[in-house]
Formats: structure tokens, C-alpha cells, sequence
């Protein structure tokens, strides 16, 4: 037994392709999310478009061009303004009429394009809190009452602290999967499943050494990328450690996923088709880049109870809310009925033939 | 003679088609017995029912003295199986795979004697993929040998090989036997089962429809004897209708004719062709081979 997973695992290392799909796609992933500085909301171009041209607007653009999220630029004509906006030249633009400042209750307004979606929201958000500032000051008011945002952890977190768990759980996943189906149906396609059923060892063992070779690469996937997050920023709480037994216990699911998959796929292509038709939805909607509630409440819900979005939450809670252990035996439980499900699901789909 | 393998009235059926239509007979120790047939026979469905791959629909199976499939893990630790067209692991050299496979027996022999026996020495450290494939079905055979069986399956084992290749497997089968090692080998090559069997099974359809040492198969044809010959002017065939000639075939020079006795046939057709003016180019006298019991058996040539 021991010695078919170290073949199996000799095998593994020396699969360069499938070892580039398990350790160096994600790591890609860490590198490339690491390149976007994405902590720090993108600046919004706005036109200013003046047609007052007076001390009190000379004050606000200058109020305006200090704010970290607008960069200001003055345009004489509001119809050639109007049209870069169209182009997407600029975020927002911006027409103050004559008579602002001069009297109260003036509109300034804001013209945004509807195709730049990623801009408007927050753009016009805090466009209003900027004039709704700018009044309060303009009329000399002190504010009843001011917000202070206080962010309750101690620390600073990070988009990598969310996405370092979201791209250990992809990765094991889809090694498990992908690897474990394409591999049993190559072996079943070049009969040595059949081979091996010869030999006094049932081919389930064999199945179980590969599996065992799959969680040890499992360990070695989230060490590496463990190592990596915290190299481009991530930081790790003390107990990160329980990150090694819950990607184990997730692999134990995908594996046998793996072997279902396997089991209703004729060629080594198809088993990679059929296991991408897998793990793509489960990786878009389980949390992997943006947060399960940004999806219809409905879909979010039943994504939650996922394996993938199961192994994430509880990785989450250590990695990133910094929780002790005690916090994620619900999903463990969860996941621990997954595994069982799915080994009983394994043990019947296994085809030798 | 001690029996190694005993099948009896075995049956399987895939839905309506009959891959095996009841078949018994049995091998003994230290022969190589021959299953030879036309794609399709059901050959291979036979071997792989004794070893206990496939369960028959009807019939029984000893292998060793052992019933099947219930001392189907013992018989296993005893047996060496070599598949058709079976690969092996794509990453690891020759010397690492035939390790492995030891590893799952009680009984093992180390691999470099196991390379030694087909002639791969050289090639331990190589991977699989990278053999010739005459090398690859000789690593299949080593890989077969891992546990030092005494009773040995080999399913096709020249097929889509050159004759040189298929000669040297040859030599290693007839090495295991030698060593006292019981073969029992599928074929659909009438030559190899001639060459290499002490008896043979002629399968048709799922049925054994003959079971005897090649020789014998052959000397039970009506007519055992070939005679070749080319002539020239050509002759009618109507001038070969001799009394001793099962059937006569050929023209434009070229004839093959079968006959029962030889002796009485070769003077007289010898002088008729004389009288007829003809020149003999070319003249020889065979024996019969299976592939002409086959044909007399089903009415069928063996040749794909």
C-alpha cells in the first residue's frame, strides 16, 4: 500500500503538466492578483465643467482636486466634455451653472456614463458626500453628528488575506478533481486498472494509494501556497496550521468527486471536460475572488452548503477573521458529511472496464 | 498428468451476442496450451472468465486445483497474467514498475532477473513509452513473470509485431515451459500456435470446434498434404482430378492441389503433366498447416 503511493506520488512529480496545473496555475493566480493593488479604490477622472468662474468655484475645484479619489480637470466646453465622457475619456463630469455659490439650492450636475459600471457607484457616492461636505463647511456648520469608521479588527485586512484561502481552496480542488478523474480514466483506458485486478491487491487499494498521494500533494499545494500569500502580503494568524487537516478534509470530497467524474467518462479528454464542467461553476460560485453574498440570494444560499464554499468559510474564518478552530466545527461537520457521501458515491463508481 | 485449468460448459453472453456458447476442456501441467481462433472467437472472454475477470453466465472454472472466483486471491498470488493491449505506468522506468508490481505478491523475483529473461537488461531505466513495441509486449511478459507463476496467461502476446520480434517472444515462451511453467496462450496466427503449442483449441463463434496437438489436428484432415507447382504451357485443371486429390485449385500456370497420400499422387500427376508437354518451373510438397484444419473445420480462412 505504502508502496503504490510512493509510485503514485513518483508519478505525480515526474507528470509535469498536471504538477503545473496543481502548484503553478495557482501560484500564477496569487502573482497576477498581487500585481492590482486592489485595497485601494481606482481614481475616478472628473470634468469640471465651470461656468461660474468664481472665487467660491475656484474653492471647490480646489477642495475637489485635494479629494485622493477625483482627479480634476478643468473643460471649457460641455459638449466636447460630454462626448469624452461617452468615449470613456473621463469618469464623471461635473457642470456647475452660473449662479453656484451666489444664491442656495443651485443643482450642479453630474453626468456619468452607463457602460462604465465598475465607476458609477462609488464614484457618485462619493461625489455626494464630497458636495455634501463642501456645503457643510461652505455654510460654516458644524456637523451634529460626524461618522468615524473605526475598523473593529486590529489589523489591516487585506484583498490578498481574502483571496490567498480562496486560491488554496481552488487549487485543491481542482488537483483533486481534474487530477483524480483524468488520471483513473487514463489508467482504465490503458488497462492497467484491469492489470492491476490480475494481481493479488484489489484495484480499491490501489484507488485509495493514489487518493493518499493526491492529499499529500494537497499539503504540499497549500504550504507552497501559504508561502507565496504571505510573500506578496497575506498575513497568517498563529493557528494557521489547521489550514493543512481542513484542505485535507476537502480533499477527500473532491477526490471522490474525481472518481464519479471518472466513472461516466470514456477518454482522458472528456474526464478533463466533464471535471472542468465541475469545478468552473463551483469555483465562480463558491467564493474563490468575491464573497458569497455578492450572488442572488437564492444561488448564494445553495452555494454556501458547497464543498468548496464550505472548505473556504472555515479557511476564511482562521486565515482572515482570525477565529480559533472551535468556530468552524460547523463546517467541518458539514464537509465530514460530504466526505462520507461522496466515498460511498466513489466506492460504487469505480470502473475498471 | 496433473490438471492445471479446468473449464466446464462455460457460457457468457453480452444481451443477444454469444461471446462464449459453452465451452470445456482442460490444460495440463507443463504444456503450452493454445486457444486459436478468428477475431472474435471468443478467446479472450475465455481466458479472462478462468482468470477471473469476467464471471461466466454458466459453467465451471478450476484454475490449480482452486475454484474461481472463490480462491481467486490465492490463485493470483500463483498465476501471471499478461493482457492484450495493456500499457503501463507512463512515468515510471521498467526496473520501478516491475518493483512495484512485486511488491503486491507474496512470492517475487527482483527485477533485474526479470529483464534478464526477456533481454531488457539495458533498458532498466527506461520508461515505457520509450520501447519498441516488440520490447514493449517483452516487458508485458516480464511483467507477467513478477511472481514466479507456475501457470502462465498470455492473451495475444505477438500481435502487430514483425516476425523478428515475434520469434524472440517466441524463444522466451518456450524458455517458460523449459522451467516447467504451464502456458496457456491466445492467437489468432495459425503458425505460432503451430510453432509454439503442445495443444490447441480451435475456437469458432464461442465453441471449441477442435482440441489436439497441431500434428494430430492435421494428420485428422482428409487430406494432410499440399502440392504446390508451377508449369508452363498451362494445364485444365480437369487433368489433376486424381484419385488420391481432395481438391485441386489454381491456373495460368499456378496450382495448388491437397491430397491424402502423396505417394500415390506425385507419379501420376508427374507423368500426366509430361505427357501434356508442360515444363515444370517450380514443385513442392507441404504438409497440411491449421490454418487448412481450420478451414476444413468451418469452411472459413483464419486470415483476417
Amino acid at each position: 500500500m505504502l508502496a503504490l503511493a510512493v509510485a503514485c506520488i513518483k508519478i505525480m512529480v515526474r507528470d509535469r503538466l498536471s504538477l503545473f496545473w496543481g502548484i503553478v496555475f495557482p501560484l500564477i493566480f496569487v502573482g497576477v492578483f498581487s500585481l492590482f493593488d486592489l485595497d485601494r479604490p481606482p481614481e475616478v477622472k472628473v470634468a469640471l465643467v465651470d461656468a461660474a468662474r468664481s472665487p467660491f468655484t475656484q474653492e471647490l475645484r480646489e477642495a475637489m482636486a485635494s479629494n485622493e479619489l477625483f482627479k480634476v480637470e478643468e473643460a471649457g466646453n460641455a459638449a466636447q466634455a460630454l462626448r469624452d465622457l461617452r468615449n470613456g475619456d473621463y469618469g464623471l463630469v461635473v457642470m456647475l451653472p452660473p449662479n453656484v455659490g451666489e444664491e442656495p439650492g443651485v443643482t450642479a450636475r453630474a453626468y456619468y456614463s452607463e457602460t462604465n459600471v465598475q465607476v458609477n457607484q462609488m464614484a457618485l457616492a462619493a461625489l455626494r458626500r464630497f458636495f455634501d461636505e463642501f456645503n457643510l463647511q461652505a455654510a460654516n456648520v458644524q456637523p451634529l453628528v460626524a461618522v468615524e469608521a473605526q475598523p473593529i479588527k486590529a489589523r489591516d485586512v487585506g484583498f490578498m488575506d481574502f483571496l490567498v484561502p480562496g486560491i488554496l481552496g481552488m487549487a485543491v480542488m481542482q488537483y483533486g478533481i481534474l487530477g483524480m478523474a483524468t488520471i483513473l480514466v487514463d489508467y482504465r483506458e490503458k488497462r492497467i486498472l484491469r492489470r492491476i485486478q490480475t494481481t493479488p491487491i484489489p484495484v480499491g487499494a490501489f484507488v485509495i494509494a493514489q487518493m493518499a498521494a493526491y492529499m499529500l500533494m494537497a499539503l504540499i499545494q497549500s504550504g507552497i501556497i501559504l508561502g507565496a500569500g504571505t510573500a506578496v502580503g497575506a498575513e497568517l494568524p498563529p493557528n494557521f496550521f489547521w489550514v493543512f487537516p481542513l484542505a485535507l478534509l476537502g480533499d477527500v470530497v473532491f477526490l471522490g468527486l474525481g472518481v464519479a467524474v471518472a466513472r461516466v467518462c470514456k477518454t482522458t479528454a472528456a474526464a478533463a471536460g466533464m471535471g472542468n464542467a465541475v469545478t468552473m461553476p463551483m469555483m465562480f460560485l463558491s467564493g474563490v475572488f468575491f464573497p458569497l453574498d455578492q450572488l442572488p440570494k437564492v444561488l448564494g444560499k445553495v452555494m454556501e452548503f458547497s464543498p468548496l464554499a464550505l472548505l473556504l468559510d472555515s479557511l476564511r474564518s482562521i486565515l482572515l477573521e482570525r477565529n480559533p478552530v472551535s468556530t468552524v466545527w460547523d463546517e467541518v461537520a458539514l464537509l465530514a458529511l460530504w466526505a462520507m457521501a461522496v466515498t460511498v458515491l466513489a466506492a460504487k463508481s469505480l470502473r475498471v472496464e | 498428468m496433473e490438471v492445471v485449468v479446468a473449464v466446464e460448459g462455460v457460457r457468457k453472453s453480452y444481451g443477444s451476442i454469444v461471446a462464449v456458447g459453452g465451452v470445456t476442456f482442460s490444460v495440463m501441467r507443463g504444456e503450452v496450451f493454445g486457444i486459436l481462433g478468428p477475431n472474435g472467437a471468443g478467446k479472450t472472454t475465455t481466458l479472462e472468465i478462468i482468470e477471473g475477470l469476467r464471471a461466466p453466465d454458466a459453467g465451471r472454472v478450476t484454475v490449480l486445483g482452486m475454484p474461481i472466483p472463490r480462491d481467486l486471491r490465492e490463485v493470483r498470488e500463483r498465476i501471471g497474467v499478461q493482457l492484450q493491449a495493456s500499457a503501463y505506468f507512463d512515468f515510471l522506468t521498467l526496473a520501478e514498475v516491475l518493483d512495484l508490481l512485486g511488491k503486491f505478491y507474496r512470492r517475487r523475483l527482483a527485477p533485474k532477473v526479470l529483464l534478464e529473461m526477456v533481454g531488457l537488461s539495458e533498458r532498466a531505466r527506461s520508461l515505457v513509452k520509450h520501447l519498441s513495441g516488440g520490447q514493449q509486449q517483452r516487458f508485458s511478459l516480464a511483467a507477467s513473470l513478477v511472481n514466479d507463476p507456475e501457470l502462465l496467461f498470455l492473451d495475444e502476446p505477438t500481435t502487430g509485431l514483425d516476425p523478428q520480434a515475434r520469434r524472440s517472444l517466441w524463444e522466451i515462451v518456450r524458455r517458460m515451459r523449459q522451467e516447467g511453467r504451464t502456458v496457456v496462450i491466445t492467437t489468432h496466427y495459425m503458425e505460432e500456435a503451430q510453432a509454439l503449442c503442445d495443444r490447441v483449441a480451435i475456437m469458432d463463434n464461442g465453441r471449441i470446434v477442435a482440441l489436439d496437438s497441431p500434428q494430430r489436428l492435421i494428420d485428422s484432415l482428409e487430406a494432410p498434404f499440399r502440392i504446390l507447382f508451377k508449369v508452363w504451357p498451362p494445364v485444365p485443371l480437369g487433368m489433376l482430378d486424381i484419385g488420391d486429390v481432395a481438391t485441386a485449385k489454381g491456373g495460368d500456370g499456378s496450382y495448388e492441389v491437397m491430397v491424402s497420400d502423396v505417394a500415390s499422387v506425385l507419379p501420376v500427376l508427374l507423368s500426366r503433366l509430361k505427357e501434356a508437354g508442360a515444363q515444370i518451373q517450380n514443385l513442392q510438397v507441404e504438409q497440411a498447416t491449421l490454418e487448412d484444419v481450420f478451414l476444413a473445420l468451418t469452411g472459413k480462412e483464419l486470415r483476417d
